[in-house]
């Protein structure tokens, strides 16, 4: 069996828990999640209900390379993006669009590094690291995988603190923005304002 | 099953004065709305749920439409369903409808768009027709909503000011940024005055709604002071005060029955996924164009074998977006004094200016006059996630790292965004239009609306013609790296058409009341009787002539 069949029945089986998980838990699974958001990175990085730890390393690792911590603005930690993927990606009312472009840029990403270099993407220098996004991003997966990720990078920065990203507003912070009032409760935060409303 | 006076389809703008008038005057209204009962403590400025996940739209996995472009590239016409672009023709489904959502620019139409065709003459390719009634029929109407539903604004001159029964509106304009007293100055070096626009916002607290407090987030929002003039604000509070209104929301009619004389006896819903129906002696439809059209469509019947009102194979026909483009100029810090550009920078405050001295356009670069349009201007959304979605993409494809984040600052800190916005008649023909899709269906089955959305090239000249008028203001005013979009994509949030009101049966749905010609009991009071539809966004005129219509309803119901 080759190491890209091998990712992808692991994937399967991990998508396959995750929609059980998702049909057990439902929205009460979410919002147990949402709060959980104030644990460490650190610990997340190491296992979570979606990705594997490999993905999560490799994860972890592209998305500071798109946003680096270099001293200008927040850092993907600051902005607790990676949480807030992981989050996202348990939305009980998601098509799963985003998830399957996550699921397959990490799947070539990984796969493209281990028959190249013999190595997982995160097990690579920091210059390799950067080398192989850029070749990435001009790949049409790439550009996908990447370009979603910005979005997710940019939902960090942009909404409300109570989603638990945006931290301390470190994000509105940088970008001196104010917004608009009055601002979401956390009642009616999404998922839940679904729920409530029936919508 | 309760028998009620009238059954209302729909609670946005076109139904909101049917259901206040009527309820008002003592008769026993029912609503059905397809969207929940939100509420004005249920909205908050979250971009999140209201943007990102748009919830305040159906949701396209159950709901969707089917559309019929034309690719220029394989020169052909192609079908995709919204569901598979995410590209969403809902625009608001709730309790008020998308007037909760609009940013509520509003600008009533102009004595000339009432008769298009007999002002302008034929155009080659578009069904343009006149109106069959004038200004003077809707204007005290349009006065009425200045009142009820509440317009702010001024009265200055301007070349084309359309005539007006009252002498100023009843809401005093709202507060404007530094940048509208440099918009009035650069046209009048132009040769020309700036039109100060009303809005369907209240600028004064009334008993029971608070003035605008300038809370930054207005377009796709909803109002937490209840300043924005939606239907459910403005309108459907004070029907169902009276208690001769029964408001059902989740309920999402399906089908019109008609008894033997073709008149409809109930309006089929189903409330959540039980099937329900409602007898009444008047209905009328207020579902927004496209939907108004496919429940038309949808309710065959033995008189009606094709669809209520579509006995000459006109409902659906003619549907109109409104044509145009969105332009831009950047102002820079560095081009301004510290003072000068904080001022500009405030939040909140309008621009609320807009370009009509090219309403029609005589220029030698058309054969003889034509019609033009209105440009308004307005300063970027304050929220951020578009703004940083723009910063994705460069010359060269994804832009990331460093240079990412510096030109995300340099976006947000340096510089404040104006833009245009273009308005002008998008003609009807015969390649836009809304009928039933073949093969896709709606969570319950039936099949949703598919629209086809072919244009005139004739509104992309009309369009870059004012575009140029615009870009020479935003050069006046110091912007830079200015450029327009024009576009033949249409924007969803403005629609009209498809049952078009008119004299003749076999080139129209409507008479001149908005009652449905091939049937004594049924109305359509949104923007579908429209034939064309302005050079402007269409809320006033809807409801307007909304009014206008209930008038007509009172005098059936009382005789
Ligand atoms: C973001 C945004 C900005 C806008 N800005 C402006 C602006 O600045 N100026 C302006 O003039 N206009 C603006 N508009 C447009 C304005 O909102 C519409 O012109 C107006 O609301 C249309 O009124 P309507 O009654 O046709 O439709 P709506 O107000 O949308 O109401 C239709 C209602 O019918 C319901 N419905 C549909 N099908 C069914 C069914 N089968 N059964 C039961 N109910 C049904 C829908 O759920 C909806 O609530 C804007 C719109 C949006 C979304
Ligand atoms: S308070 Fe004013 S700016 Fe805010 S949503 Fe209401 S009308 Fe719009």
């Amino acid at each position: 069996m080759c190491t890209d069949q091998v990712i992808q029945l692991k994937q399967q089986k991990e998508r396959r828990k995750f929609i059980k998980q998702l049909t057990i838990g439902g929205l009460v699974l979410n919002f147990g999640f949402l709060t959980a958001c104030q644990e460490t990175l650190e610990r997340l990085s190491i296992e979570n209900e979606v990705f594997t730890t490999t993905q999560n390393k490799n994860l972890l690792n592209v998305l500071n390379i798109l946003f680096p911590d270099d001293g200008n603005g927040p850092s993907i930690h600051d902005l607790n993006t990676f949480h807030h993927i992981l989050w996202s990606m348990k939305d009980p009312y998601s098509d799963g669009y985003s998830k399957s472009v996550l699921i397959e840029g990490l799947d070539k990403l990984e796969s493209s590094i281990l028959s190249s270099k013999q190595k997982s993407f995160f097990q690579l220098s920091m210059e390799l690291q950067e080398e192989e996004v850029e070749k990435m991003v001009k790949k049409d997966w790439g550009e996908r995988f990447c370009s979603m990720l910005l979005s997710f990078i940019f939902e960090s920065i942009a909404i409300d603190e109570a989603y638990a990203v945006n931290t301390g507003q470190v994000g509105w912070k940088w970008l001196q923005h104010q917004p608009g009032f009055p601002r979401p409760t956390p009642n009616d935060l999404y998922p839940s304002f679904i729920a409530n409303h029936q919508l | 099953m309760k028998k009620y006076d009238i059954c209302i389809v729909g609670s946005g703008a076109g139904a909101g004065p049917i259901i206040y008038e009527l309820a008002k005057a003592g008769f026993k209204v029912c609503v059905l709305e397809k969207g929940p009962a939100l509420e004005t403590s249920d909205f908050s400025k979250d971009e999140y749920l209201a943007c990102r996940k748009d919830v305040y739209a159906s949701n396209l996995q159950n709901e969707f439409h089917e559309i019929e472009s034309f690719s220029k590239s394989q020169k052909k016409w192609k079908l995709a369903t919204t569901k598979a672009t995410g590209r969403t023709y809902w625009n608001g489904n709730m309790v008020g409808g998308s007037s909760n959502l609009m940013s509520a620019y509003f600008h009533r139409l102009k004595p000339n768009d009432f008769k298009l065709l007999s002002t302008y003459g034929k155009i080659e390719g578009a069904n343009v027709a006149d109106w069959p009634i004038d200004y003077n029929t809707l204007e005290p109407y349009y006065a009425k909503v200045e009142e009820v539903v509440g317009v702010s604004g001024e009265v200055r001159p301007h070349s084309t000011q359309e005539p007006r029964s009252t002498k100023d509106f009843p809401y005093p304009p709202l507060k404007t940024n530094l940048i509208s007293e440099w918009l009035d100055k650069a046209a009048l070096a132009e040769g020309y005055s700036m039109v100060s626009v009303a809005r369907g916002i209240i600028s004064k607290t009334t008993t029971n709604r608070n003035a605008c407090y300038y809370s930054n987030f207005c377009g796709s929002y909803g109002c937490s002071s209840n300043a924005k003039s939606s239907s459910r604000v403005a309108l459907i509070y004070p029907a169902m005060a009276t208690g001769n209104c029964t408001l059902i929301p989740n309920a999402k009619v399906y089908r019109l029955e008609t008894d033997g004389t073709g008149k409809v006896a109930k309006a089929h819903y189903y409330l959540k996924d039980e099937k329900k129906s409602i007898e009444a002696d008047i209905f009328v439809v207020a579902a927004q164009a496209i939907e108004s059209s496919r429940l038309l469509l949808m309710s065959r019947g033995k008189l009606h074998p094709n669809g209520i009102g579509n006995q000459y194979a006109q409902v659906g026909k003619n549907i109109i977006f409104s044509a145009g483009g969105i332009g831009s100029g950047n102002l820079f810090d560095k081009d301004f004094s510290k003072e000068t550009i904080a001022k500009i920078k405030t939040p909140g405050l309008w621009v609320n200016r807009a370009i009509q001295h090219w309403y029609e356009i005589d220029d030698p670069a058309f054969n003889g006059k034509v019609k033009g349009g209105t440009v308004d201007f307005v300063f970027e959304h304050a929220n951020p996630m578009p703004k940083l979605m723009r910063q994705k993409w460069g010359d060269n494809g994804l832009v990331y790292g460093s240079k990412l984040k510096e030109n995300i600052q340099d976006y947000f800190l340096d510089q404040r965004k104006i833009k245009f916005e273009i308005f002008n008649d998008w003609l009807p023909t015969d390649n836009c239009m809304v009928s039933l899709s073949e093969t896709e269906k709606d969570k319950w089955g039936d099949p949703v609306a598919k629209v086809k959305i072919g244009y005139h090239p004739h509104d992309l000249i009309v369009a870059r013609f004012l575009a140029d008028k615009a870009e020479k203001i935003l050069v006046n005013i110091g912007a830079k790296n200015i450029s327009t979009g024009i576009s033949s994509t249409p924007s969803p949030n403005l629609v009209a058409g498809g049952c078009r009101f008119g004299e003749d049966p076999k080139e129209s749905v409507l008479d001149k009341n908005c009652k449905v010609h091939d049937c004594d009991n049924l109305y359509v009071a949104d923007a579908s009787f429209m034939p064309t539809g302005g050079s402007v966004p269409y809320t006033w005129t809807i409801y307007a002539n909304s009014f206008r219509v209930a008038d007509v309803i009172k005098r059936q119901l009382t005789i």
